[in-house]
């Protein structure tokens, strides 16, 4: 294949890296995909999970790709002050594989090995707490490190583990919590800077989540088993990239907006641990040019909370 | 002989008698009002910072009700104070706080 085919390829599989970079890496608890601003929830703690992606479709030059993402994020908050303020770090470990299907046959890239080192902070600046109700608001920051892989000349700027490139965070979450039910949402923008002559877009992430304890009704003592439903709406707006060392222009290829309905369980079989899962469908793929739709996307993992 | 004998198995119930409330003691029981309890899954922090007071020897929480529950070991003491603060530290909103005495060991 031609440096100048990879370079078609590698532009239509930006966003791939850029959802990656933005999977619920500071989750402080339920719900699964969407940040909490309840910071007691979870923290000085483990969670991992298993995320699987498939995605297909055309490619630029008429060729098709099926790429197959494994993804497992290992977060690790902890709290300087409890329900108050969350520092923490975090960091996914990624197997990515990429099949391009042409006239003269199949292509196949692959890479694999940890991305790029999130630390970040939350601060809750509200919190108003009545009888089994709470209503809290964060301010969320955070800072991507270079750690991963990234300027292999002979893959996919999409298939890097990581950006080249020295990331930065904010946002804000909110979650009104009245006992049973549970409200959550945040708003979280990603500023990428240039790295290894590569820029990938900037990104928003924006979700919202309903949360109902389907049983026990009546959670009388802690600690007691119970199943929780989530149904969640998780998207991510990206920006297009930008090819330092090519043109300097923007990509055409790259950048849009995805929404995903995300319905998913969660089970808590006693004090200090939970499992989780959620499907994510998508509901609107909005993307610039041609780039890989979703087929699947799921999650499966565990929370610990360590002492 | 005999009447010797007597006293003192008679001074002996005596003294047993007497000493009976001594020997038994009070327990406190603290019950505080924990509002923004809603997540079952966070009281593991609530939990923890009751358990670290000093004289703390169970901890319950009662979700529905919106109070936890602390029994002190015999013979310590326990402030609303610190009570407060443990609540405070996770995360929590603490409100009333009441402390019972419960006498143990006493017929």
């Amino acid at each position: 294949m031609t440096l100048r085919g990879k370079r078609g390829i590698s532009l239509a599989f930006l966003l791939t890296a850029v959802v990656l970079g933005a999977t619920p890496a500071f989750a402080q608890g339920p719900p699964i995909n969407t940040e909490t601003a309840l910071l007691a929830g979870f923290t000085n703690a483990f969670r991992t999970f298993d995320q699987e992606i498939d995605r297909s479709g055309d490619l630029p030059g008429g060729m098709r790709g099926d790429l197959h993402v494994h993804a497992v994020p290992l977060m690790f908050p902890y709290a300087v002050t409890e329900g108050k303020w969350v520092v923490g770090a975090a960091v996914p470990y990624l197997d990515k594989k990429l099949d391009v299907k042409g006239p003269a046959g199949t292509t196949s890239f692959s890479e694999n090995g940890f991305g790029d080192l999130r630390l970040f902070t939350e601060y809750a600046f509200y919190i108003k707490d009545e009888k089994q109700k709470t209503t809290r608001a964060i301010v969320i920051g955070g800072i991507d490190l270079p750690t991963g892989s990234h300027g292999n000349p002979d893959l996919p700027q999409g298939l890097w583990n990581g950006s080249g490139a020295t990331n930065y965070l904010m946002g804000v979450a909110f979650s009104y919590i009245p006992a049973r039910w549970g409200f959550h949402s945040d708003l979280i923008y990603r500023i990428t800077i240039e790295g290894s002559g590569f820029e990938f877009g900037d990104t928003l992430r924006y979700d919202v989540a309903l949360g109902y304890r389907l049983w026990p009704a009546i959670y009388e003592v802690y600690p007691s088993p119970q199943i929780n439903l989530y149904f969640e709406l998780n998207g991510l707006w990206e920006q297009k990239s930008r090819d330092i060392s090519g043109d300097g222009n923007k990509v055409p290829d790259s950048g849009g907006n995805r929404l995903f309905l995300s319905p998913g369980i969660q089970y808590i079989p006693g004090r200090a641990f939970l499992i989780e899962a959620s499907v994510q469908l998508p509901l609107v793929e909005n993307l610039n040019g041609d780039q890989l739709k979703t087929d699947l996307q799921a999650n499966f993992g565990f929370r610990w909370l360590l002492f | 002989m005999r009447s010797i004998k007597g006293i003192f198995v008679f001074s002996l119930l005596i003294l047993a008698f007497l000493s009976y409330p001594v020997v038994g003691y009070t327990r406190e029981r603290v019950i505080v009002e924990v509002a923004g309890l809603s997540c079952p899954f966070c009281a593991f922090g609530l939990e923890k910072k009751l358990k670290q007071i000093p004289g703390a020897e169970k901890v319950t929480i009662k979700v529905s009700e919106g109070k936890a529950e602390v029994e002190v070991a015999e013979g310590k003491k326990v402030t609303k104070e610190q009570v407060s603060q443990a609540v405070k530290e996770s995360g929590f909103t603490p409100g009333k706080i009441e402390i019972q005495e419960e006498r143990e060991g006493t017929p």
